[in-house]
């Protein structure tokens, strides 16, 4: 009995400066130019990018000289179609980064999806939470119907393209560019572009997640993580994806 | 899991027979999160006024990544009033350790309706239950929960 009211005050008592303990960079640029092999991309202390996902043995990631938005280079994302539960993944991320509540992240970056079988839910990029239970809750960007949606791994709505919205080319370079001012209650907005033209436009928007009972804990209003490429497969086909040219900020 | 359950379950059997009050519960939805067993033992009582502790299990299945939550719900309740009608409080701590090693804890609390008839094995609770966080942010999420409990130590 004692131990457990020990154990209780103690707990009681525990807390910590979030944005002192988790914080992190804001802003990061990758051509992918000074790369000779893909393992070169992953250093320590997150530097660079801190790791990749590559949920089948037949999924891969590599540097590649043939198709690139500029320079020379570009990354390669090949995922098979899942053949279990899951998904298959293929992607490049980077974690230990900070995007509080209230702040505008910017999220700029050009993709090219290779070839024109059909495509349904295929998330191309991710900005999630690291929360000490859960699932790394967070918003992301899938082609659905060949066309972009805005997806949330937390309790909230997908969001469609405006009126009938535009297809995603496929065999060339496109340019996606994400903007969402953060926020746990519907004080939030999320804006997504597709060549400049404007696709998805939410406001008033819960675009932080939050603590779900005991499923997900340690929410912190904040985002940590940002992730390119076959960030999730979910169809029957296999996919080709390249990615270049990412830039991330924090608007003034 | 079944080990735990088992444990859990050997651990309530043992109980000693004596003049506090012992319960096993269940708690739909309430401070284990979907739903929870729990023993409940009172070690304190004087007058009106009692004090229970409370161990409890629960679980949340997050994902084939994430694997499973396992919830420990550790509360301390308070009870005051007279006969069969009391008003019931209680604060503790849910220490939940998920099946991939990931730790962490939240402060569910309580606060509702005791029915415990006085010639009775049982008690009926139905509570607004809250669950706050405040480890690395602060947050309360509103719940609420009903409880069963089974007198063990019968008269």
């Amino acid at each position: 009995m004692k131990l457990l009211i020990v154990i209780l005050a103690a707990t009681l008592l525990a807390g910590c400066n979030k944005k002192k303990f988790f914080d992190g960079p804001n802003t990061f640029s990758e051509d992918f130019e000074s790369y000779s092999v893909i393992d070169d991309i992953v250093v320590e202390d997150d530097l660079l990018w801190s790791f990749f996902q590559q949920s089948y043995d037949e999924n891969t990631i590599t540097i590649d000289t043939n198709i690139y938005h500029s320079g020379g280079q570009s990354v390669r994302s090949y995922a098979i179609a899942p053949t279990g539960d899951g998904t298959s993944k293929a992607s490049i991320n980077k974690q230990h980064m900070a995007f509080w509540s209230g702040e505008t992240v910017q999220v700029d970056f050009w993709v090219y999806l290779e070839g024109n079988d059909p495509m349904d839910w295929l998330f191309i990029f991710d900005i999630e939470e690291q929360t000490a239970v859960g699932a790394g809750p967070g918003m992301r960007l899938a082609i659905v119907e060949n066309k972009i949606l805005l997806e949330h791994k937390y309790l909230n709505p997908n969001v469609l393209q405006l009126g009938e919205g535009i297809e995603f080319p496929r065999d060339q370079w496109v340019n996606i560019r994400f903007e969402s001012k953060l926020s746990q209650k519907k004080k939030g907005w999320v804006k997504v572009w597709q060549d400049g033209t404007l696709i998805i436009d939410q406001d008033k928007w819960k675009t932080l997640p939050k603590d779900i009972l005991y499923f997900q804990q340690g929410t912190k209003e904040m985002y940590s993580q940002i992730e390119f490429g076959a960030t999730a497969n979910s169809d029957d086909n296999d996919v080709v994806i390249y990615v270049d040219d990412i830039d991330v900020s924090i608007a003034d | 899991m079944k080990a735990i359950l088992l444990l859990f379950l050997a651990t309530i059997s043992s109980v000693s027979y004596g003049q506090n009050e012992k319960f096993l519960s269940f708690e739909l939805a309430g401070s284990g999160g979907i739903a929870s067993i729990n023993y409940e033992s009172e070690f304190f009582r004087k007058e009106k006024i009692g004090l229970t502790y409370r161990l409890g299990f629960s679980f949340a299945p997050i994902d084939k990544n994430n694997g499973t939550a396992l919830v420990f719900p550790l509360m301390i309740h308070g009870t005051c009033g007279k006969g069969s009608h009391k008003l019931d409080a209680g604060i503790g701590l849910a220490l939940t350790v998920t099946t991939r090693a990931a730790f962490y804890a939240k402060t569910p609390m309580s606060l509702g309706y005791r029915f415990q008839p006085t010639d009775k094995n049982y008690y009926l609770r139905v509570a607004y239950t809250p669950i706050m966080g405040y480890f690395v942010d602060f947050n309360v999420q509103h719940w609420g929960g009903f409880t069963f409990g089974y007198k063990l130590n019968r008269k």
